[in-house]
């Protein structure tokens, strides 16, 4: 009786476009497991018909913590849907509630029903009636919770496509995914064996995915998280992450001063121009950036070896190089290739030594606990006299629980109930302690890293306060025996936490979208509010899908990335929606549709121009693509973030962002085309169907088989460039045909000359001259020099170019 | 797409809404005719300073004395005309002093001042949310974007942000322009050297011929889309493709690298920049920001010194407003996360308190005058808001809420789209009498 049939409700519609399917049937939100299932779940139902319709508007109100139900010892409590495990959580309380009964008038009855019909003692009296749609609906919940049925329905999501949604289809999931984690296009042996189904492509994808530049996309991504690089520096006696450290901790820590050292001499003063202090202050450097990345590096040190990714919580060691070794004293655990290469990583244990008199000193093993002990993340997330830890509690819970605990706490206080009337609001005054009792004991579980300010200490033997709730976590108190480690002791508890798998998933979900996941909507009155809720489902099922699988995997980080590329929520490109708008309103949680940031569009270009948008291309060319203007001097114009002060990526597009984009397509197109055409035809990147002396028309006259040849480069420019594949008589085609001919028509009229920035006398690849003179191209006497510029110029600039 | 069946689209996608991509303006916009030159923006400029960390009014323009502010006693506040204030002098990073007396008197005709606000909080996110939103919850865009969606929809720096408070809630792009040093290669992309008009990269037909044709693409693709997501996206991309000619405006009013390096303090160096993008018509509203104020510990020095930026970077903001002519048609506004403790803590530091102050002066603004108050304690007292003087029996204190249904009325946005997008609930306040 629990079994509906939700793929009945609509209709499978062809609905074709380039380089994409549509899913013929699948799974609709309220489906469950994997795709072909067909009934709907208690959980579904319950989100769907019983929470939004039902409790949302008649129960949370007063059973929310710090309600007035709550005040009054009811049992009964409900999450508002600002919890990220409302809906688990709410059920569980409702599973529960259901299988209570009371004895009314002579018949049982379930607590869920007897205590809102007001027919037993209810405090909020009788909130709802019999016979009403309220009442049924929650009648039928009592029905699946009671009876065997329910079982039969367990809902683990599904990243199956909604029926009628558009996904990319595998061989333009192949390219997307590459350029967006990789930086390149795929070869055509990758193309082949992974653009043609789902196995080939989960294959081929997860082989690809074994490189060093999708270590580098995931290592601006957790940055972006984390902001610890805001202790990077570029110069060595910028010492943002070693004075951190405190040298009675660190002896050889003073060695990397900018003080005299051992030699006398003083790198970061009076010896600075000495040709030696250059080395000295590069060690100095890479010292200060491997404490700075220490984070990042164990993300990717965990990642990389396919380590479970709850070690970045639980690991027992952190990351050194060369020189960060000597700065903890910890040379005697590694080894080294002998090269004192800066980007070597090992794995080492810190120790401390506190010395408390002059006969009691107290050396030990650092309780290491993943990135929570780490020098940069505890100062970029600082503890004060009165903030008692609390800021870490909340970051921890925001990056690893998928909790905003601002969100749950989020009421107004009264300076004057909680200065006047309570003692120690945070244990006694009700709004301050929804929040505090879940933030707190989390608080307290960084007692022994207390220190102020920017300092990094480790006290074993640090006191905690009495007037706030004691260390723990989710309800269970930390043992007396644990506080001397007791993140050691957290860490574990984080990463069994259901929701780190959640956290997980909904960073890749930012990560690839630039996003934040959908939040369940909490204003009933809002017309809206189906919509808003069933677009939520939709999203979630997939989440949880992926986060099964993720946790299934052992927490491999590279199975969630795989799942998140494979769903709809990265390849959705469209929807079976005319007219039908109930099925639009469930799709508002899937599809990218981002704009670039700036490190992804720079990636974007090199990977299909072959070269960079460098303010000077010697020097990009020299260090190897680090000096593009997207990376460097228009990075922060363009939306990126300097970990510092600006810490958001700007997501959106304004008016400077379109300014620099259309800058780099007229720079790029500019040195590009030409250059292209320099080249035999076989070599070529963008003209390959054409001669620089291929003309549309001569004399006045139509050149069909120019015209054919001009057309069906066309074609490959769409597909090289937006990754889109058209039939040379589309709309689109003719488009960018008319703009060629039309700046052809203009060119040939107005003379040769071309910039003498587009006139191809270097390479853009190796900024070499262009060897023999002959073979450069300077001018267009044909003018088609001019006329593929624009169609160059106009593809760079295109919105499936920006955006992904 | 015709306009029907976008609204009929439209009204569902803002089931997105909070995902920063997505306009809510968008989906009730009619579409907007492309190539079309936009008019430079000539309203009111709207420039919101944002103390960051949570400022001590105590220090300034509520002042108390005593057990509250250890550096001086009740007896020695001083008074300009309405306002008492702190008899302190602040240091402008060592550049110049400036104090309190100086402060007041020199604005005593033009400054309003708003005591014994009630923020309801003491988390400085939520903080600075209701400070500048006028809204507690999350979601809610600063007034300076629901402004410039409402006045400049368009303008290339519409909302120009310096920090501070910036979810823009998809009402409008935010755009930060933090290096002026490569402002024309923005502004004119289609010189190889911007500096020099002879040479372009497409001659100015061919490069209006490849805009025309981004946008009729554009739009056909915004048409046929049907998933949210992408529909969305693509309607802000197309909408933002409009305002490029304004930016070459903003060439001719930029200040130049060396008036810029000399005018150190980062108010005004951040102000600078923004009057000219007001000037150039390209904006109607900026966030400009200095940190410093979240002061746990030893208090006195660190909120002085961070004061001391605040104030004098206003105070020459004001000057170069008025050297510009501008003093009737620009509108700064003073604002912070909440106020600080009436006590100190043993690092003699003050912690976060709910209670706070803002400063108002410029077009619209009636100066000279105080409303609100706190009491000896720094309690925010209640407030009649018909008279606009204290009152112990009045139940209603000055909130965020009822200024920002103010403001909405200022800045003439109240019935605005994007307002009714984002309603305030409030009980209301006249604090700009006409």
């Amino acid at each position: 009786m629990h079994q509906r049939t939700w793929r009945s409700r609509f209709s499978a519609a062809a609905f074709v476009v380039a380089a994409a399917t549509v899913a013929p049937s699948g799974c609709f939100d309220g489906d469950i497991g994997e795709p072909g299932a067909s009934c709907e779940s208690t959980r579904s139902y319950f989100l769907t018909d019983v929470w939004g319709p039902v409790m949302a508007q008649k129960c949370v109100g007063c059973h929310a913590p710090g309600g007035v139900a709550q005040d009054r010892g009811a049992r009964f409590q409900l999450l508002p849907a600002s919890y990220p495990d409302f809906a688990d959580t709410n059920l569980a309380a409702a599973i529960a509630m259901a299988n209570q009964s009371y004895n009314v008038d002579g018949t049982t009855m379930s607590t869920l029903l007897a205590k809102p019909l007001g027919r037993v003692q209810h405090g909020g009296g009788a909130v709802l009636t019999e016979g009403s749609p309220e009442y049924a609906a929650l009648s039928e919940l009592v029905d699946r919770l009671t009876s065997s049925g329910a079982e039969s329905c367990a809902d683990y999501g599904s990243i199956a496509a909604p029926s009628g949604v558009t996904l990319l289809d595998w061989r333009a999931t192949l390219r997307k995914a590459s350029l967006d984690l990789l930086g390149r296009l795929p070869t055509d042996d990758e193309y082949a064996r992974g653009g043609v189904s789902e196995a080939g492509f989960v294959a081929t994808f997860t082989a690809m995915i074994e490189s060093p530049a999708f270590y580098a996309r995931m290592r601006t991504a957790w940055n972006d998280m984390l902001l610890t690089d805001r202790y990077v520096s570029g110069d060595g006696c910028d010492q943002r992450a070693l004075n951190l450290l405190n040298s009675d901790d660190f002896p050889n820590r003073g060695t990397y001063g900018g003080g005299a050292g051992a030699d006398g001499l003083e790198c970061c003063g009076r010896d600075r121009a000495m040709a030696v202090c250059a080395d000295v202050r590069a060690s100095f450097l890479a010292a200060n950036n491997a404490i700075a990345r220490e984070p990042v590096n164990l993300f990717e040190y965990v990642v990389r070896n396919n380590r479970p990714f709850s070690e970045i919580l639980t690991a027992d060691y952190t990351l050194v190089n060369p020189q960060s070794a000597h700065v903890y004293g910890v040379t005697d655990q590694v080894r080294f290739n002998g090269t004192y290469d800066a980007d070597e990583l090992q794995p080492a244990r810190l120790r401390y030594t506190r010395v408390y008199s002059a006969t009691r000193r107290e050396s030990a093993d650092f309780p290491h606990a993943g990135i929570l002990t780490m020098p940069v993340f505890l100062a970029r997330y600082p503890n004060t006299e009165t903030n008692r830890n609390r800021h870490r509690a909340r970051i921890v819970q925001s990056y690893f629980l998928a909790t905003d605990i601002l969100k749950v706490g989020e009421r107004p206080i009264d300076p004057t109930a909680s200065e006047a009337l309570v003692q120690t609001p945070t244990l006694n005054y009700g709004p301050c302690v929804t929040c505090h009792r879940i933030n707190d004991p989390i608080a307290g579980a960084f007692r022994s890293l207390s220190s102020f300010g920017g300092s990094w200490r480790y006290d074993p033997n640090d006191a905690w306060y009495t007037d706030m709730a004691p260390p723990g976590f989710a309800g269970e108190d930390m043992p007396g025996s644990s506080y001397r480690a007791g993140l050691r002791w957290l860490g574990p508890r984080i990463v069994s936490d259901p929701r780190f798998a959640v956290s997980v998933v909904r960073f890749l979900y930012k990560t690839l979208t630039g996003r934040d996941a959908l939040v369940y909507p909490t204003d009933t009155a809002d017309p809206l509010y189906a919509a808003r809720a069933s677009s939520w489902n939709e999203q979630d099922r997939i989440f949880r899908a992926i986060a099964n699988r993720f946790t299934a995997s052992g927490m491999n980080f590279k199975t969630a990335v795989l799942e998140m590329i494979r769903s709809p929520i990265y390849r959705a490109v469209g929807a079976v929606t005319q007219g039908d708008a109930t099925r639009m309103a469930s799709h508002g949680g899937i599809g990218t549709a981002r704009l670039l940031t700036p490190e992804l569009l720079d990636r974007k270009l090199r990977a299909i121009m072959g070269f960079g948008w460098a303010q000077d291309a010697a020097r990009d060319v020299a260090s190897n693509g680090n000096y593009g203007w997207l990376t460097n001097g228009l990075y922060l114009s363009y939306g990126g973030i300097d970990s510092d002060t600006i810490v958001r990526r700007v997501t959106d597009p304004s008016g400077v962002i379109v300014g620099i984009a259309q800058r780099m397509a007229n720079e790029m197109a500019c040195r590009a085309t030409a250059f292209d055409f320099t080249k035999p035809l076989a070599e070529r990147r963008f003209f390959r169907r054409v001669y620089i002396e291929t003309v549309p028309e001569s004399a006045g006259q139509s050149v069909p088989g120019s015209i054919a040849q001009i057309r069906q480069n066309i074609v490959d420019l769409h597909e090289a460039i937006l990754g889109e594949r058209l039939p040379s008589d589309s709309p689109e085609i003719e488009r960018t045909y008319q703009l060629f001919l039309e700046t052809w028509r203009e060119a040939v009229m107005t003379g040769s000359a071309i910039p003498e920035a587009c006139r191809a006398t270097r390479s853009p690849v190796t900024n070499e001259a262009i060897t023999p003179a002959g073979a450069q191209v300077t001018s267009d006497p044909r003018g088609t020099v001019r006329a593929w510029m624009a169609v160059l110029t106009y593809l760079l600039s295109d919105y499936r170019f920006l955006y992904q | 797409m015709d306009r029907r069946n976008f609204l009929g689209l439209s009204v569902l996608a803002g089931l997105t809404a909070g995902v920063s991509p997505v306009a809510r303006r968008l989906l009730h916009a009619q579409p907007m005719p492309r190539n079309t030159a936009l008019e430079p923006y000539a309203g009111r400029f709207f420039l919101f300073i944002n103390a960051g960390g949570g400022w001590d009014p105590t220090m300034v323009c509520d002042p108390k004395g005593g057990d509250i502010n250890r550096q001086f006693m009740p007896a020695q506040i001083g008074s300009a005309g309405p306002f008492q204030y702190a008899p302190l002098t602040f240091s402008d990073d060592g550049r110049r002093m400036i104090s309190n007396q100086q402060f007041f008197e020199k604005f005593r005709d033009r400054l309003l001042v708003l005591n014994g606000i009630d923020m309801q909080t003491n988390n400085h996110d939520t903080g600075t949310r209701y400070t500048w939103s006028g809204h507690l919850e999350d979601g809610y865009p600063p007034l300076a974007a629901i402004i410039a969606a409402s006045l400049a929809p368009g303008r290339p720096l519409g909302f120009l942000s310096n920090g501070g408070y910036e979810n823009t809630a998809g009402v409008v792009p935010l755009t930060r322009l933090n290096s002026i040093d490569t402002i024309a290669r923005i502004a004119r992309p289609n010189r190889p050297d911007p500096n020099n008009a002879a040479v372009q990269f497409h001659s100015t037909a061919t490069m209006d011929r490849i805009q025309r044709a981004q946008n009729e693409r554009l739009a056909a693709m915004a048409a046929a889309q049907t998933l949210p997501t992408w529909q969305l996206s693509m309607r802000q991309a197309l909408e933002t493709r409009n305002g490029g000619n304004l930016l070459e405006r903003l060439m001719q009013f930029l200040p130049s690298n060396d008036v810029l390096n000399n005018a150190r303090n980062p108010i005004l160096k951040q102000g600078l920049v923004a009057l000219a993008a007001y000037q150039a018509g390209v904006s109607a509203a900026a966030n400009l920001s200095v940190g410093g104020f979240d002061t746990h510990g030893d208090h006195d020095n660190a909120q002085g010194n961070a004061l001391g930026r605040l104030l004098s970077g206003v105070d020459l903001l004001m000057d170069a407003i008025d050297a510009a002519n501008l003093r009737d048609r620009v509108v700064v506004m003073v604002g912070s996360d909440f106020g600080r403790t009436p006590q100190y803590n043993t690092s003699r530091g003050k912690d976060h308190w709910s209670v706070t102050s803002m400063l108002l002066m410029g077009a619209g603004i009636q100066g000279g005058r105080v409303i609100g108050a706190t009491d000896d304690r720094q309690r925010a007292r209640g407030l009649d808001f018909g008279t606009l003087t204290p009152s112990d029996t009045a139940t209603r204190k000055l909130n965020p809420k009822s200024i920002h249904m103010s403001l909405r009325q200022l800045a003439g946005v109240e019935t605005a789209e994007a307002a009714r997008q984002f309603p305030i609930y409030g009980e209301r306040i006249n604090l700009f009498p006409t």
